[in-house]
């Protein structure tokens, strides 16, 4: 409940999620190194914060959704095989570049052996949460400090698929139970893939017992009525489902190219890496097996300056990079307070609540001191009067009154609609998507009493269309990086996913072909296709 | 990066545009004339890389390299594709954003018969209907638009001059000054791109279960709205690598980032 002098709640959402990378027929893959690097560089050092802050008497709420292709790969034996090879590996490199660094600059020496101490907290502290980071996460929610909610099933960009009941109804039971099974307990909230919503999405939602969800401004804004406050309280829709919606000035605080905190000179550089900084004789044990370099974690470099050319930038230095970070929280801290104070006396002395939801992943893997600015954050939150961190559970018991209404269809993709899933360079997907749906229903409704060998094709069927739904896929290809990738999962999953409706319908299943797939694309393993039923 | 002959006969599969199959025939060192249609430009560059695929062994990522070689070979070696066409008959349009709609095609064998037979005689076009708030009965509609289209094409963005607006299309021929419709679209609404300005507000009373009607203020904080003005479909992103602005694959044009950079 709010002290006297609490004049506004701040809730942070952290929405944790990667693609379904997977390779287990491959001694390495390149693509899996997308999770190594975000359980190192972000999901681990949030633990490590979430920790230090505990242990402090913190305060801190925060909000975070794990989606259910990222449980299934902290879940995942042989990532966990290799995730600990790769950090094992990295410690190794780490280490020679201890030896290395000894004749030259001492600031590189310095660094070196703080990569050498860190790399081990960091696969200690995996180990302690029993190689599964949402072990971790769920200690947090049960001492009350996180809150951790769901996504759809994998995270398919739903607005675009709206046509299809079966497929938006799946993605969100299938959402829901991946939670229980991994987490034990219902998901009370649920982070909507892309921010995407359409009207008609919050029927779902209530029929799997979710009480809220999130939007974009926009999403309020050009609500089917006007929200009273704005963005600043949640409403509820006519299912009865809250729904939140983003601040645009703590994005933009935190983000803006221009202005945002990550972009400060102090902060280390993302581009200087030691996977292509170093010769290739050296560094090749620990770049991908084609000789094709990749970044390793290890840098030593600084922003500098944001036009100076990557071979001008100077060492890092941690120290300083501390003191960026304490200012910037420091910073952040006022900022909310201010809006807070702003916002209560325009309300007439009516609580705002605001909502900050980021990428997990912007922190630490890309703002490298990402994690510990939060950290520092909630430390200078702590000792304020007016702001209270909250999770989106706690303001709902707060209020009595919510606005009714239908948000607008709206994502927070770049222009706040569909084009970052659908333009030119990704278009071409959405056919396969449809004959794919399309089949699925058809078979569906055919085979009335199937077989437990016909129940796994179809089983492994809706895995395969799962797969090839991930907005991930398309989002890559408009971004440009790792296109093939991309495609090619895409054109994989489709292919896999005729030809075993071709073999059900034939009534010719091979089941080694089935098990290779079962084996290969094993998210899920419990999935039911009866949940695809209208 | 370099790619391999196997991804880039993958990448041509692709339907990519003919400025990018002449810079590929350039890096390959492959001889185009100027006068060379896209359909002989890809003849030429697939026939180059299958020659040099003979040396060249396949993977199935873009980079990584198997270390156990599986037994069982269960894709087909030869680079996968999807099928072109699932042949049958279908127009399907997606909302892009509040301007735009995409719409995509594919026949039947009847239908291209049809097609062919018409070929040369009528004019293709696909025509789109507004039909919000009512059930579209052929003639209804509050507006109609049309604009020609190559069938070939398979699927174009068409701009539509209203957000928050239910539309239909329908493609067909005109013969005779008649519209001969071949197939109908599913309906779609543009999102909204502005407040509604209604008189009241309803508010819910948790507690008590109850609804309250209220008159409208507006909105008491005026929000800053961004401009939407993405309209040059179909590519449209620059993915520059700025420094401490958003990069690698999941925080480029992300997500998350659209409040930042306006």
């Amino acid at each position: 409940m709010m002290s006297s002098h609490a004049k506004g709640y701040f809730v942070l959402v952290l929405h944790a999620h990667l693609p379904y990378v997977r390779h287990p027929e491959f001694e390495e893959f390149m693509e899996e190194r997308w999770l190594f690097e975000a359980i190192t560089e972000t999901y681990i050092p949030l633990l490590m914060a979430f920790d230090r802050l505990r242990r402090d008497g913190i305060a801190f709420k925060l909000t975070m959704s794990l989606t259910p292709p990222l449980l299934e790969m902290f879940a995942s034996s042989d990532l966990q095989q290799k995730y600990e090879r790769h950090m094992e590996k990295l410690i190794e490199l780490a280490d020679k570049e201890v030896e290395r660094t000894r004749n030259e600059d001492p600031q590189l020496q310095k660094l070196a052996r703080y990569y050498s101490r860190h790399f081990r907290e960091v696969l200690e502290t995996y180990r302690e949460y029993d190689r599964n980071p949402a072990k971790g996460f769920l200690e947090f929610e049960k001492s009350g400090h996180l809150e951790i909610i769901t996504c759809n099933a994998t995270h398919a960009f739903l607005p675009l698929l709206s046509r299809h009941m079966p497929v938006v109804k799946s993605q969100i039971e299938v959402g829901v139970q991946a939670h229980e099974k991994h987490l034990g307990r219902c998901p009370k909230g649920i982070w909507l893939a892309e921010c995407g919503y359409y009207p008609g999405l919050d029927k779902f939602l209530s029929l799997y017992g979710l009480k809220y969800f999130f939007v974009d401004s926009h999403g309020l804004w050009y609500a089917d009525h006007q929200p009273r406050y704005g963005v600043y309280r949640p409403a509820v829709t006519p299912e009865g489902v809250f729904v939140f919606a983003r601040d645009p000035e703590s994005s933009e605080e935190v983000w803006s190219a221009q202005v945002g905190y990550p972009g400060d000179s102090r902060y280390r550089e993302f581009y200087r890496d030691v996977g292509f900084d170093r010769e290739l004789e050296y560094i090749r044990p620990y770049i991908d097996k084609s000789g094709e370099r990749v970044n390793t974690g290890i840098k030593y470099y600084r922003i500098t300056s944001k036009d100076a050319d990557l071979s001008k930038k100077e060492y890092y230095v941690l120290e300083d990079a501390l003191k960026a970070v304490k200012e910037h929280a420091s910073d952040f801290a006022r900022k909310k307070e201010r809006q807070v104070e702003r916002l209560y006396e325009l309300f007439d002395e009516n609580a705002p609540v605001i909502v900050a939801p980021f990428d997990a992943e912007l922190f630490g893997h890309w703002w490298y001191e990402g994690p510990l600015f939060l950290e520092e954050f909630f430390r200078e939150l702590s000792k304020s009067q007016s702001v209270i961190p909250s999770t989106p559970s706690e303001v709902l018991d707060i209020f009595d009154e919510y606005q009714v209404l239908t948000p607008a269809a709206s994502t927070w993709g770049a222009n706040g609609y569909f084009e970052v899933w659908l333009n030119g360079s990704n278009d071409w997907i959405y056919r396969h998507y449809d004959e794919m749906i399309e089949r699925m229903s058809e078979v569906i409704d055919r085979v009335s009493s199937p077989s437990p060998l016909e129940e796994r094709c179809l089983n492994q069927m809706l895995r395969e269309l799962f797969l090839a739904l991930s907005s991930d896929w398309a989002f890559i290809m408009t971004t440009g990086t790792t296109v093939d990738y991309a495609k090619n999962r895409v054109i994989t999953h489709t292919l896999r996913f005729h030809k075993l409706y071709e073999q059900l319908k034939s009534g010719r299943i091979d089941e080694n072909y089935l098990k290779e797939l079962e084996w290969q694309d094993a998210i899920f393993p419990w999935i039911d296709f009866r949940s695809f039923k209208a | 990066m370099k790619k391999s002959a196997y991804e880039l006969l993958r990448w041509l599969e692709s339907e990519p545009k003919i400025q990018e199959l002449r810079s590929l025939a350039k890096e390959l060192g492959v001889k185009l004339k100027r006068t060379m249609k896209k359909r002989d430009i890809m003849k030429k560059l697939r026939a180059k890389l299958e020659d040099s695929l003979r040396d060249e062994r396949p993977s199935s990522s873009a980079t990584s390299t198997g270390a156990e070689e599986r037994k069982v070979v269960i894709e087909p070696s030869k680079p996968p594709s999807l099928p072109e066409s699932y042949g049958k008959d279908k127009l399907v349009l997606l909302p892009v954003n509040p301007n735009w709609v995409y719409a995509y095609w594919d026949f039947s064998e009847e239908t291209r018969r049809l097609i062919k037979e018409k070929a040369g005689k009528a004019r293709f076009v696909i025509r789109f209907y507004d039909v919000t708030y009512i059930i579209f009965d052929g003639t209804n509609a509050h507006r109609t638009f049309e604009a020609d289209v190559d069938l070939h094409w398979g699927n174009y963005y068409f701009n539509v001059p209203n957000p928050n607006a239910d539309y239909l299309c329908q493609l067909g021929y005109l013969e005779e000054e008649k519209f001969v419709p071949l197939l109908t679209s599913n309906v779609v609404k543009t999102p909204p791109a502005s407040p509604f300005y209604g008189k009241e507000e309803i508010w819910m009373k948790i507690s008590r279960r109850l609804e309250i009607k209220r008159p409208s203020e507006g909105m008491k904080v005026n929000p800053v709205e961004r401009i939407a003005g993405s309209s040059q479909m179909p590519a449209f992103v620059s993915t520059e690598n700025v420094s401490g602005g958003g990069a690698f694959i999941w925080q480029l044009v992300r997500r998350g980032q659209s409040g930042g950079i306006r």
